[in-house]
């Protein structure tokens, strides 16, 4: 028989059970009232009518008071937490609403399996599932998805973030926990089952440390709580699954959270790959007016490496800016201001004199000639002398295709790219700027990596920043001497190819920088028809990238 | 929530809007009321505006007499008559020895209270009671007459009336109790239908003894003239037959009823000489005497003639009383006066004091006439008159003030007030 009604009915009246004595309450004294009011004479319960409105207010005027004063008081204001409870088919988002994630969202699927049978799971002897970790990186889709799963597993769904866990005062997090399960775990008992579903959980799930003064006794606490709640010694017999989400790797989060039996299923929810950015793209300008004429799947092609949030994020601005040109319908153009806009920044523009405008588009004119023809995988899609974020330029430069990894050439190409500002201006005016900074930053930063941690340098392999700590390194000086020379080594051998090929191209270099200064920027078409002029195209320019040697 | 908030709402509005005493039944509901809740027999009416009850309360007089010191300390200096005639008021003073003017100042509500004697509990049992059925009926109730009736040989009557204005004003605290009670009348009389007793009594001892031309001088009302009475005088003394003594014996048993303010009708049976019939007498009552107006001859005792088969069998005269309806300009001249006495203190001249105080005069007595008569007209919203007039009887000095004059006696700096020549 099911008791489930039952079940349901105790656990509404415990949820209830202060409005329910109010409402006996009211309604007793109510009817004394009606009673008593109906035995008295007319002229005095016409005087007890008119002057009861009055008394009312005041009372319920003293009873805020005081209610407000209990409430502070005996419910503790401090352990109140900002818990959203929501319903499963409340939150009314199923798997088909989720866009771009299809690995992920398989992954999910087999666990609304597992939390929908959980009663046949049971009968064979399993056990329902304790948490799944979502990671991956921000606005991906890991929330959505959790929402996806409790909408299709038909279950309520209590969302909270972890930093909410945390007060000044130690323990305020570890009772917020324990009240949370509690609220779980009733739900669970009504329900069947109850997902609970912590956002940020690096925020409270770090790896736990003893620092000196004692600070972080409020993040242990917490994180212990959660411990014990999600997998302690008293084993809880309802369903209350624990999702979490964060963007942190792995190796931040305590290992406890990460065992079997508490984290015990862990999805990886990445950025979409090209299927699933086309499709995000026409599912979001599905929500606005957009001109026909859109190219979708170049859309889908120039967005590598955005995620689902960046992509409605770029319709929203593509949008707007429709509506600043007083455009009824969004057109590629917008989107590509749009696409700027979230990559580069909003364009400010600075009063440059002639002589620094001169240097700065001569530096961008090298960044983009360099990327053009040397980057095997990367296309310049704008170049621009517009300060931004500010950068005086921006050569705005991206991947043909998804690629995970980068090999040798790609690094060194990227080493190059980085190096192009600064060969530019010295080529040019002889002397070179603090424009430069940004550029060897990154260049050094790669080569650096290339050497000491790829195992890319000539001699030395393996990872030799382990060995380099920050207090004390195991490093001798001769190793650390000769990984430092490999490291400039590169360096050098990148500025060489750099300065010769801007040499040998100075032609394009200066045409490309009088464009810039002519018109502060370049778009994709204007650049490709530059380099046409110079008899250079794209194919044979990767052509010639893939005949060159593997890389020195 | 939002409905349930609603049906009360409705249930409560449903019952307020429903008087408690219905109008049709509201002398019923006294009666009710009194026999329920406190064990009483009294007897109601309701005419035109007022609720009239009487009620027997023996030992009354005696009780008020105990207490006659502190309620009427001396003879007031200042008696004032209050009349209320075509949209005027007209007031006589009489004063007497010397007084002064001293500023009203009702007794404070929170005296401790005497513990009541059987009289008062019972006179203030009926007063509770007619105070909600005043308050609680949809009847145009305005006034209230307590008709206290002392079966003691004194035959007195104390009645006390008010208005039900000022009882609700009371309940809202606008005005304290014993401004209520300085509002409401208090008056003596001589029960009317003792009075008609005594008067067919003497009159009957008196047919053997005097003769026809004295009696008639006696007994004969003023309007009636003497050859109306003559027949009917002789009749009786016929139809007696010299056993007067046997009729006087059952004086007590002779149904009566006052039928108007000044008329009482005595029914005096003639069972005790053989004969079935009896004597109607209407007697005319003027203050604390009686004059026969009328007597007519019955066949039995209920065979009334048509004038007075309203009235209904003798046997059952008793059940009822006559109520005289009061209105409210008589009721405001009245207060007008009381207030306006109680203003007046008596001086002994021969008193040390004397020499200090500056005695009042008549003149002072019409100002204090016309500021009660400003405090009364305005407390009750009164406007329904033309004039003030103001008349001092010893001395036949006449004041008159119009009423739009009278706010102008309230400033600072009013006129003075003159006599009309």
């Amino acid at each position: 028989m099911d008791f489930r009604w039952w079940r349901q009915f105790k656990t509404w009246c415990r949820d209830h059970w202060l409005g329910l004595t109010i409402f006996w309450v009211v309604a007793i004294c109510t009817g004394l009232t009606v009673y008593g009011m109906s035995k008295l004479e007319s002229f005095y319960r016409n005087m007890q009518l008119a002057t009861m409105p009055l008394w009312i207010l005041v009372w319920l005027a003293i009873g805020v008071v005081n209610a407000l004063v209990y409430v502070a008081i005996m419910f503790g204001y401090f352990s109140k937490q900002k818990t959203k409870k929501v319903r499963g088919d409340q939150v009314n988002i199923h798997f088909t609403d989720v866009i771009g994630i299809d690995e992920a969202k398989e992954e999910a699927w087999e666990v609304v399996q597992l939390l929908k049978d959980h009663a046949r799971l049971r009968k064979v002897g399993g056990k329902i599932l304790r948490g799944i970790l979502m990671q991956g990186p921000p606005g991906c889709g890991k929330t959505y998805l959790a929402k996806a799963i409790a909408t299709e597993a038909g279950i309520p769904f209590l969302s909270l973030a972890a930093s909410d866990f945390v007060e000044i005062f130690v323990g305020v997090g570890a009772s917020r926990v324990r009240r949370l399960f509690k609220d779980a775990r009733r739900i669970a008992y009504g329900q069947g089952a109850c997902i609970l579903f912590i956002d940020e959980l690096d925020a409270v799930g770090r790896m736990r440390g003893f620092a000196w003064g004692g600070g972080g006794q409020e993040t242990n606490s917490t994180l212990n709580a959660l411990l014990v709640e999600m997998d302690g010694i008293q084993e809880s017999q309802e369903n209350v699954v624990v999702i979490g989400a964060t963007n942190a790797p792995e190796q931040v989060l305590d290992p406890a959270l990460l065992r079997p039996g508490r984290f015990d299923r862990k999805i990886y929810v990445d950025v979409p790959n090209l299927d699933g950015r086309e499709k995000l793209f026409r599912y979001y300008l599905g929500k606005v007016q957009y001109e026909s004429s859109i190219d979708i799947p170049r859309l889908a092609r120039r967005g590598v490496g955005k995620s689902p949030a960046e992509i409605e994020n770029i319709i929203k601005e593509a949008a707007l800016i429709a509506t600043r040109n007083k455009r009824e319908k969004v057109a590629y153009d917008d989107l590509s201001e749009a696409f700027e806009r979230v990559d580069l920044g909003v364009k400010h523009k600075k009063s440059m004199n002639e002589a620094e405008r001169r240097l700065t588009a001569y530096h961008e004119a090298g960044h983009l000639v360099v990327t053009y023809m040397l980057h095997p995988t990367d296309d310049v899609f704008k170049a621009s002398i517009i300060a931004r974020r500010g950068a005086l330029g921006v050569v705005y430069h991206v991947p043909r295709e998804e690629l995970h990894t980068a090999d040798r050439n790609k690094l060194m190409a990227d080493i190059k790219v980085s190096l192009a500002g600064y060969v530019a201006e010295k080529l040019v005016v002889g002397v070179t700027s603090t424009g430069v900074a940004a550029d060897f930053q990154n260049a050094m930063s790669l080569a650096h990596s290339m050497v000491w941690r790829l195992g890319m340098g000539s001699k030395y392999l393996g990872d030799w920043t382990m060995l380099d700590g920050d207090k004390q390194s195991q490093l001798s000086e001769t190793v650390r001497s000769e990984l430092n020379a490999e490291t400039n080594q590169i360096f050098q051998v990148c500025a060489k190819d750099v300065e010769d090929l801007l040499t040998r191209e100075r032609p394009i270099l200066d045409r490309f920088a009088q464009e810039l200064i002519k018109r502060d920027e370049l778009e994709y078409d204007d650049i490709e028809a530059i380099f046409t002029e110079y008899g250079k195209s794209r194919a044979q320019v990767e052509a010639i990238g893939k005949s060159a040697p593997p890389g020195r | 929530m939002k409905r349930f908030g609603v049906l009360l709402l409705a249930a409560l509005l449903a019952s307020c809007g429903r008087a408690t005493y219905s109008q049709d039944r509201v002398a019923e509901s006294l009666i009710q009321l009194c026999k329920n809740e406190y064990g009483l027999k009294v007897k109601a009416q309701f005419v035109k505006t007022t609720l009239g009850v009487m009620v027997e309360v023996p030992g009354l007089i005696d009780e008020l007499r105990k207490h006659a010191p502190d309620s009427i300390p001396e003879a007031p200096p200042v008696l004032i008559e209050g009349r209320y005639t075509q949209d005027a008021f007209d007031f006589r003073v009489v004063t007497k020895g010397s007084f002064v003017r001293v500023p009203r100042r009702l007794p404070d509500d929170d005296r401790p209270p005497r513990e009541p004697s059987a009289p008062i509990k019972k006179l203030q049992q009926v007063s509770t009671a007619i105070m909600r059925i005043c308050l609680s009926t949809d009847a145009p109730v305005e006034f209230y007459k307590l008709i206290a009736r002392d079966p003691g040989p004194d035959h007195l009557d104390v009645i006390f009336a008010g208005h039900v204005l000022d009882s609700k004003r009371v309940q809202f605290y606008a005005i304290s109790v014993s401004d209520l009670q300085s509002r409401n009348e208090i008056s003596l009389r001589r029960q009317p239908e003792e009075i008609a007793r005594a008067t067919v009594f003497q009159f009957i001892r008196d047919l053997r003894t005097k003769p026809l031309s004295q009696l008639l001088s006696r007994y004969a009302a003023p309007s009636k003239r003497f050859g109306d009475l003559m027949p009917m005088i002789s009749r009786v003394t016929a139809d007696l037959n010299g056993e007067e003594e046997k009729i006087l014996e059952e004086m007590e048993q002779w149904p009566v009823r006052q039928i108007e303010k000044d008329a009482v009708l005595l029914c005096v049976p003639l069972h005790a000489v053989g004969d079935p019939g009896a004597f109607l007498f209407t007697v005319q009552i003027q203050d604390t005497d009686g004059s026969l107006s009328a007597i007519d001859r019955l066949g039995t005792l209920s065979s009334l003639t048509s004038a007075h088969q309203h009235l209904g069998s003798p046997e059952h005269w008793g059940d009822s009383f006559y109520l005289e309806p009061l209105s409210l300009p008589v009721f405001l001249a009245d207060q007008i006066a009381k207030r306006a006495m109680t203003e007046f203190k008596p001086v002994d001249p021969e008193s040390p004091k004397a020499a200090s105080l500056k005695l009042s005069t008549a003149d002072e007595v019409a100002r204090a006439l016309l500021d009660a008569t400003t405090y009364v007209v305005k407390s009750y919203d009164f406007k329904d008159f033309q004039e003030i007039t103001v008349v001092d009887a010893l001395k036949g000095t006449r004041w008159a003030v119009p009423a739009a004059e009278l706010p102008l006696y309230q400033r600072r700096n009013s006129p003075d007030l003159k006599p009309v020549p």
